[in-house]
């Protein structure tokens, strides 16, 4: 296994600039959203901040950031793999977005990401010529599904459904040629969505065959696993999966959401769960799981501020933000 | 005021037959107008409930719609709605309340394919958040194009209703007092005339006597 040296060394350089519990306190406490940015200028996002304008376009500053963080860990590691397995939901977003606008006759374009591993207009030309094979394999097999899965069906879910079943399955791949780590992060990630995906089924109420459809595969519980509890009480749903490696989920997240259904502590259960695991990374030397953990907390920092500042600009409470702020990585 | 006419016998019975005509009038509007305010009352009542509920519902929807935004970048949130799975037509007829055209709305739902599923996004990178707003906003489009319908039918009840009573109010107090003062002028004149010929011919037999004695 590789070893990364100077990558690690790299990360746990700019782990110590993470946004930290203590600067999470002074962001909320921060009376608008001008005054978080500027409680924000002392850190890494200084100068992207500076770069915007407004703070209301403070998406721009963080996919900025971002894309910053992803060129100084692929140069650092020499392995693009890395990186891949948090930008490619980038790529499924943008071909989500080029395909449904051409479906609608309407452009998109302010809502195409600039930061996954092919470059936006690679993508919006092979969409408006119909024509995918200049994509990379997995995006050009996923457009063709996508494309002969809303011809059938005319749902723009299917659509989500499919490219989101191709960008795990790479993003899994991907994992794999990483090692045993990258893999269980992967893997869990893919269970965690499924327990929320079963759950918002059983909310929402939406048939069992549709459920099959929107369930990842690849995860350490099959899909069967879900199906087959549909139609069964919660309790046992959440008893199996109190025994599994997901016994922490169903403590914070499941039993509240079997009392009154709510979103906000399972997903920030689930989300807790997921950094939890790339904690691991914290407290290794080197290796994979340090540079995994940080592109994990940096996508976590990410969640952090959009929460905080659209929280700032609509001026919400700062309780409700806290209901829902994820654990920090540092 | 009285009018100006001649106090002409002929002119009376004209203005006796107005003065008649005017407060049936008067009465039929007066009716109307009653029946119409009932009506508008009831009509307001029901917006106000409708309105509240609508309202509360909105505010819940778009509270968790800011949430979902909260979790989810601005780009996620656009790319899981940008396509629709329900589409809504709406016919728009016309009704009949005590002779005012009111709208009345229909919807036809018009679904893409037969299927239960109001969400348009997949789940993988969507929060729970989002289904509870889109579901709200799904259930609550009937209530507001209800509530649409209702408050554009108060609002022409309203118009109507002000020019009733305006005509009431006419005729009420002013074309009838105006007849009635006419009337009482034309036959107070034609009176005094009555009593000066009586007048006179008592004044012409009082002379006619003295001469003949």
């Amino acid at each position: 296994m590789e070893e990364y040296l100077y990558a690690t060394a790299r990360v746990k350089a700019l782990e110590i600039k993470l946004i930290s519990q203590n600067l999470t306190e002074r962001l909320l406490d921060a009376p608008s959203a001008e005054e978080t940015a500027k409680v924000l200028s002392e850190t890494e996002y200084g100068s992207y901040f500076g770069e915007i304008g407004s703070v209301y376009n403070f998406e721009e500053a963080i996919y900025k950031h971002l894309k910053d963080v992803f060129r100084i860990i692929d140069d650092s590691t020499g392995n693009p793999d890395f990186t891949r397995i948090f930008r490619y939901k980038y790529d499924i977003h943008n071909l989500k977005v080029l395909l449904k606008a051409s479906y609608i006759g309407e452009s998109y374009e302010d809502i195409l990401i600039p930061i996954g591993t092919v470059e936006v207009e690679r993508i919006k030309k092979t969409v408006s010529d119909k024509d995918f094979s200049e994509l990379p394999a997995f995006l050009k097999d996923a457009a063709h599904e996508a494309v002969a899965g809303f011809e059938l069906n005319h749902d723009p879910q299917y659509v989500d459904f499919i490219l989101d079943r191709y960008l795990y399955s790479k993003m899994l791949d991907t994992a794999k040629r990483l090692g045993d780590f990258a893999e269980e992060f992967v893997k869990t990630e893919i269970d965690l969505i499924n327990i929320n995906t079963f759950l918002r089924f059983r909310k929402i109420g939406i048939s069992s065959s549709r459920l099959k459809e929107a369930l990842i595969d690849g995860g350490y519980l099959k899909p069967s696993f879900y199906v087959e509890y549909f139609a069964e009480p919660l309790n046992s749903f959440a008893e199996s999966l109190s025994v599994s490696r997901y016994d922490r989920v169903v403590d914070e997240g499941i039993q509240k959401w079997i009392v009154d259904q709510d979103a906000t502590q399972l997903e920030k259960a689930l989300d807790n769960y997921l950094i939890d695991l790339a904690k691991q990374g914290k407290y290794e030397a080197f290796g994979v799981k340090p540079i995994l953990g940080f592109l994990k907390a940096k996508d976590n920092e990410a969640k952090l501020l959009r929460l905080i500042f659209v929280s700032k600009i609509n001026e919400i409470p700062v309780e409700k933000i806290r209901e829902r702020l994820r654990d920090t990585y540092v | 005021m009285k009018t100006n006419v001649n106090p002409t016998r002929m002119e009376l019975t004209k203005l006796k037959k107005r003065l008649k005509v005017a407060r049936r009038g008067h009465k039929l509007l007066k009716d109307k107008q009653d029946e119409l305010i009932k009506k508008f009352v009831d009509l307001v009542k029901k917006n106000k409930e409708l309105r509240e509920k609508v309202e509360d519902e909105l505010s819940s929807a778009l509270r968790n719609f800011v949430m979902a935004r909260a979790v989810m970048s601005k780009e996620i949130v656009e790319e899981s709605l940008m396509y629709p799975v329900e589409k809504v037509d709406i016919d728009v007829e016309t009704g009949n309340i005590m002779s005012v055209k009111v709208p009345k709305i229909k919807i036809h739902k018009k679904k893409k394919k037969a299927s239960d599923n109001k969400y348009p996004y997949g789940f993988a990178n969507t929060s729970g958040e989002l289904d509870n707003a889109i579901s709200i906003l799904a259930d609550i489009l009937p209530d507001l194009l209800e509530l649409a319908e209702i408050e554009k039918t108060c609002q022409l009840l309203a118009d109507e209703i002000e020019k009733t009573r305006r005509r009431v109010n006419a005729l009420e107090h002013i074309m009838i007092p105006e007849l009635e003062e006419t009337i009482k002028y034309i036959s107070m004149k034609l009176d005094e005339a009555e009593r000066a010929n009586i007048t006179r011919l008592m004044k012409v037999k009082e002379m006619v006597m003295e001469k003949s004695v």
